[in-house]
């Protein structure tokens, strides 16, 4: 369970396009990682590199010092759960969820099958029915069973919640809690929906454009965004004391500016003595979105 | 161990003595028009001949796919594939080749009183299973070559395959006399019963030989997107 999962310098090419530029992580033990990026950004790309189900142009992956790509003993350690499409007409949808599931029990050296049992017993889901069949939530269930089944220590979930309603999604992140609580295991999951997701996450991973802006503890990561609003002069006048760098972005509401700045709370308070203004914090949709969104002014 | 063939076996469990079971019933209602004995025999023969070729050739190049994606995102590696791709051959074929000789048989008993038809020739029999195999083995590189390259893969692919046969029938029919004699004598010679199957056994590990190293090429550096 002490073993590293490290990407260093991947270049990836699909065709003249490159899609990953100099990427570099280091997935450490007993994490939750959540991996936020816009659509397109290369988190599903990085995530299949990293479990060697694709190819890559330029560096290396290893676990625990060892080179991933082909290795047996490290792909043994490793499960990443794939969205399942609901367009797709072969391959995995073509076969009833139990078959799916015994085929994991099959390939998974790790896999529990009485877990595997309790869990599709309580989502509810009809094993005899074929995973083309299914609702999105439901085939979202069963990439999540066959995760936490697994009992991998690094196990990657792509969009687990995808099409999941709002007590299946809870339902999800108490399972994934009570989980790793138990096994400690690292869990890698790539999700759009952020908020929900945010006090889970102990790491907070950010891709933007086809390489990673940020990784971080959730909680520092957050505590280093602001938001500042008022009056033009007021708020101009502390963006200046901070420094125009640290200007993320600038909305316009009537009368009021507001601006989010990459700075703590306690640090634009400082530098908004005695000015009238507003300081409050951001949750992590926000400060993901003042990230990796436009930088231009927008007016409301 | 052999993973990929347990999971390639009961995943077809019913899928192939399903499609048995339709080509069954096709050919029960072609044969029960007004056909004469002699007229049977060659409707199961032939039916039975292309079955035992076509059939396994397509399934084949219909499950690889599936099979290769399942595997890589089950966390197998790509040698490991490589290793276990004879297995999935060779168990695929012998569950279709025993399906097909026990319907063939079946037809025989039904229409012609008897389990094998009067004209049958063992040797024959042996280069058939013998097609069989190799035509499993070519359309598992098909799949693979649709899996790796998409459209243009299975284009490629069919269209190689074609040529292929193609050659072989113009190789045996633009070749010299006594070497058509030498082989219509092999085969259908009751004293040359071995070496018929020597022969067969010889060409069909030749081909999957070659497909094996030739699905080593595309399998290597194929992904999971």
């Amino acid at each position: 369970m002490s073993k590293v999962l490290s990407a260093q310098h991947i270049i990836k090419n699909y065709g003249k396009k490159q899609v990953l530029h100099d990427v570099n992580i280091d997935i450490e033990p007993g994490v939750i990682y959540g991996l936020i990026g816009r659509n397109g950004a290369g988190k599903t790309t990085l995530l299949s590199i990293l479990t060697a189900q694709n190819t890559w142009n330029e560096g290396s992956v290893t676990y625990g010092g060892a080179p991933v790509w082909e290795n047996e003993t490290a792909l043994a350690d490793i499960c990443f759960s794939r969205e399942l499409s609901p367009t797709m007409m072969f391959g995995e949808n073509t076969y009833k969820v139990r078959d799916y599931l015994k085929a994991a029990a099959t390939y998974y050296p790790h896999w529990d099958s009485a877990y595997a049992d309790r869990l599709v017993q309580r989502f509810g889901l009809e094993t005899k029915k074929k995973i083309s069949k299914l609702s999105k939530g439901m085939m979202s269930m069963v990439t999540i069973i066959l995760a936490m089944a697994s009992r991998a220590p690094i196990t990657i979930l792509d969009e687990p919640v995808a099409g999941l309603d709002v007590v299946a999604r809870e339902d999800f992140y108490k399972l994934l809690l009570e989980d790793y609580t138990e096994t400690h295991r690292t869990f890698i999951i790539s999700t759009h929906i952020i908020e929900e997701a945010a006090n889970v996450f102990e790491k907070v991973i950010i891709m933007k454009d086809g390489a990673i802006a940020e990784v971080a503890e959730t909680e520092s990561f957050v505590a280093s965004f602001s938001f500042v609003s008022g009056r033009e002069e007021d708020v101009a006048d502390v963006c200046a004391r901070l420094g125009a760098s640290k200007v993320l972005r600038t909305e316009h509401f009537g009368r009021q500016t507001g601006v989010a700045l990459r700075v703590s709370p306690s640090t634009a308070q400082q530098a908004a003595e005695g000015l009238s203004v507003d300081i409050s914090p951001v949750n992590l949709q926000k400060a993901f979105v003042y990230m990796v969104g436009e930088k231009e002014d927008i007016s409301c | 161990m052999l993973k990929t063939t347990r999971f390639c076996l009961w995943s077809y469990r019913w899928a192939v003595p399903a499609m048995m079971g339709i080509i069954f019933l096709v050919m029960l209602i072609n044969l029960t028009g007004s056909r004469t004995r002699e007229g049977m025999t060659g409707y199961i023969s032939s039916m039975g001949i292309m079955y035992l070729t076509l059939l396994p050739f397509l399934f084949s190049a219909m499950q690889t796919p599936s099979t290769v994606r399942f595997a890589l995102t089950m966390g197998q590696t790509r040698r490991r594939l490589w290793v276990e791709m004879p297995c999935v051959t060779v168990a695929l074929t012998l569950f279709m080749d025993i399906g097909m000789c026990a319907m063939f048989a079946l037809q025989c008993r039904i229409f012609l009183g008897q389990w094998l038809p009067d004209a049958f020739v063992p040797a024959l029999l042996a280069l058939l299973v013998a097609a069989s195999f190799s035509f499993t083995a070519l359309g598992q590189l098909l799949g693979l070559l649709g899996h790796r390259f998409g459209g243009r893969g299975w284009l490629g692919g069919i269209v190689g395959v074609l040529a292929l046969i193609t050659a072989v029938v113009l190789a045996f029919v633009f070749a010299p006399l006594p070497v058509q004699m030498n082989f219509v004598r092999l085969f259908f010679e009751p004293n040359q019963t071995l070496a018929a199957v020597v022969a067969s056994a010889l060409g069909a590990l030749a081909v999957c030989g070659a497909v094996q190293g030739a699905s080593w090429l595309l399998l290597r550096r194929i992904c999971v997107k």
